[in-house]
């Protein structure tokens, strides 16, 4: 099922088994996701859609292993993630996924290269010179201004490419977007789609995005739509 | 893991808060700093100054009194030891120096102190220039006392202190000459002008110890013709001597005390102020920390979203945790340290206060007591720390992350 795409990365495909989130409201167990069977490409562009509440921030938090489920598996490659220790699922999202929101929650009194590193300090041991060199050059790729002391002084258009800058900053096979549009206009917003369809043309990354954004959903290759935790598949290259 | 930048970010966005924070810590630190600097350099300079006065026979009375008196030149009221017991001390075989002091005039402030000459020459450890007194007519000045050698002056009646304001001055006919100064010692006498005892006896109108006629100064007096004088300084001239005058002179007229002792029981009642002085300000250390807790625990909650923003982005809890953790480190590291400067700044002052009143110099410095105060309150720090720390450790980050 893999789908071979342009560049260096070897993305792995997703597969969801039986997956069922939920949280407790007072004394009502709330299900909040419930997805019983799904597949996606190694390499594949899906976006995300549905109504507010409907589960999608869930299904990226649960694919991108910060949640436990009450029951299923999320497997990269065939690997369940859910399974790991959380230091192993720590190191995993680190090196595998990059997470890019709405609000870019960057750190504004740091510049933009300061920003693009903060992954980098996670790390016990960092190489610091090859580290500097990559996110030097992620700001170059995506345009952003570098001789900024702060990034507040951004537009919010150059913030949220700093925030994907930051995302990539261990060259992760998977993006995982949450509304990344949704607090830019038009333009911005189309800007950042062509970048998440060139990190996927071109440097051949699995990227999931959930948004609203019409723009976004018809640029995308597949779609899945949710509601009330239930998936409804409205594009092709994705199995339910 | 380098939880810096986030530290810095949070810190320069709250800067503000974060310094109030700071300045808080460190007063309470300094609080703490300037009382224990303080303790010490006034057991230090007090137990210096009366380095000297070994022995003290004076009148039976309070020895507190004759202490601040004799050793720290106060001005108060001392009753006079009876004469038979004057001429007994100063004639006492076992001593190496029995001084009698005579107080109440002074020159321009400086209180005149009347005595023998070897006691003004024992006092400064040998003079710094000129020599000591050898006629009635001839003072000796402190280092610090405002006349000159050579200078030639009127004794002023009383002290300066007992004066009022804008009165004028009794002036006494007999003139003085400086013709020694006295090398600096430390204590209240370097303000002093030292006389011969029989000058003071002399201009009020009392024996001087001395046939008439006979007008050297110092030793040997006759016992029939000293007066009563407020105290006697003896330097035994052994220890063994010094515990046997000491209980000689245990008499119905007199007391005899080693001043030491009577400054121990001072520093008894001072040690006591201390200790409840440091518990109230480790109590506001103390309190101190947990409102800056408090307070960084209502900043962490609105940046509890970023936290779970930096999870997201593969930082372990770890990682987390020594943010929060770093955060309040800086605040209680650098708050102390600060509070050690300015603690030490503040006791540096006010010993030079006291030491421009009093003539005591108090050395204030940072000691291990301090040390040990500031490595308490930043280990307190680092330990409460962790609380915070560990709130945001645990935090859920899903739950975060849907914060608004």
């Amino acid at each position: 099922m893999n789908q071979a795409k342009p560049g260096n990365l070897r993305p792995p495909a997703l597969r969801i088994e039986d997956l069922q989130v939920g949280y407790s409201n007072g004394s009502d167990a709330v299900t909040a996701l419930e997805i019983e069977r799904l597949s996606v490409p190694a390499g594949a562009l899906l976006a995300v859609t549905g109504p507010s509440g409907s589960g999608k921030s869930t299904f990226l938090y649960a694919i991108g292993a910060l949640l436990k489920p009450q029951r299923g598996r999320v497997l990269w490659d065939e690997r369940d993630v859910l399974d790991q220790s959380e230091t192993a699922r720590d190191r995993w999202r680190r090196h595998t996924v990059g997470f890019a929101f709405q609000d870019f929650h960057l750190l504004p009194e740091l510049s933009p290269l300061q920003n693009v590193l903060l992954p980098a300090s996670f790390e016990r041991f960092s190489t610091a010179r090859a580290i500097r060199e990559r996110a030097h050059a992620l700001l170059d790729r995506l345009k952003v201004p570098q001789a900024r002391k702060s990034t507040a002084s951004l537009s919010r258009g150059e913030q949220q490419r700093v925030a994907i800058a930051r995302a990539l900053l261990f060259d992760p096979p998977v993006i995982l977007a949450d509304e990344p549009t949704a607090s830019l206009d038009a333009k911005a917003g189309g800007v950042v789609i062509d970048i998440l369809m060139q990190l996927s043309a071109q440097d051949g990354r699995t990227v999931i995005a959930v948004s609203h954004d019409q723009a976004l959903l018809q640029r995308f290759t597949s779609t899945i739509a949710l509601d009330h935790g239930r998936m409804s598949v409205q594009a092709s290259r994705v199995t339910a | 893991m380098n939880p810096f930048l986030v530290v810095r970010a949070t810190i320069v966005r709250h800067r503000g808060t974060y310094l109030l924070f700071t300045l808080l810590v460190a007063v309470a630190t300094a609080i703490g700093v300037a009382i224990t600097t303080q303790e010490a350099a006034l057991r230090i300079g007090s137990a210096r100054a009366a380095d000297k006065f070994d022995l003290m026979v004076a009148a039976p009375g309070s020895e507190t009194d004759v202490v601040l008196a004799a050793i720290y030149l106060r001005p108060g009221t001392v009753p006079l030891l009876d004469p038979e017991m004057v001429g007994k001390v100063l004639a006492e075989p076992r001593a190496k120096i029995s001084a009698p002091l005579g107080f109440g005039d002074n020159i321009r402030g400086s209180p005149i102190v009347g005595t023998v000459p070897a006691f003004a020459d024992y006092l400064s450890g040998g003079l710094s220039e000129g020599r000591v007194f050898a006629a009635e007519d001839e003072a000796v000045a402190g280092a610090a006392a405002p006349l000159a050698l050579g200078e030639s002056f009127h004794a002023e009646h009383g002290r300066e202190e007992e004066h009022e304001e804008g009165a004028a001055h009794a002036e006494h006919a007999e003139t003085l000459t400086v013709v020694g100064r006295m090398q600096p010692t430390g204590t209240p006498w370097d303000n002093s002008v030292i006389v011969p005892i029989e000058f003071v006896w002399h201009v009020h109108g009392l024996p001087t110890g001395h046939a008439e006629g006979d007008e050297h100064v110092g030793p040997p007096f006759d016992p029939a013709r000293v007066p009563g004088v407020p105290a006697i300084v003896v330097k035994p001239q052994t220890i063994n001597a010094a515990y046997g005058l000491r209980n000689l002179y245990r008499t119905p007229l007199s007391m005899a005390f080693f001043p030491a002792e009577a400054l121990v029981r001072l520093y008894e009642v001072l040690g006591d102020i201390r200790e409840l002085m440091g518990w109230l300000a480790l109590a506001t250390q103390g309190l101190v920390v947990i409102a800056m807790l408090a307070g960084v625990m209502a900043i962490l909650t609105l940046h509890r979203r970023q936290f779970a923003v930096l999870r997201a982005l593969g930082a372990p809890r770890l990682y987390i945790f020594l943010c929060v953790w770093t955060q309040i480190a800086v605040i209680a590291v650098a708050g102390a340290l600060g509070g050690l400067l300015i603690g030490g700044g503040l006791a540096v002052l006010v010993s030079h206060v006291i030491t421009r009143a009093t003539g005591i110099v108090l050395p204030a410095r940072i000691g291990p007591d301090e040390w040990l105060l500031v490595g308490g309150m930043i280990a307190f720090g680092l330990i409460v720390a962790t609380v915070p720390a560990f709130v945001s450790y645990r935090r859920s980050v899903i739950e975060s992350l849907a914060a608004q």
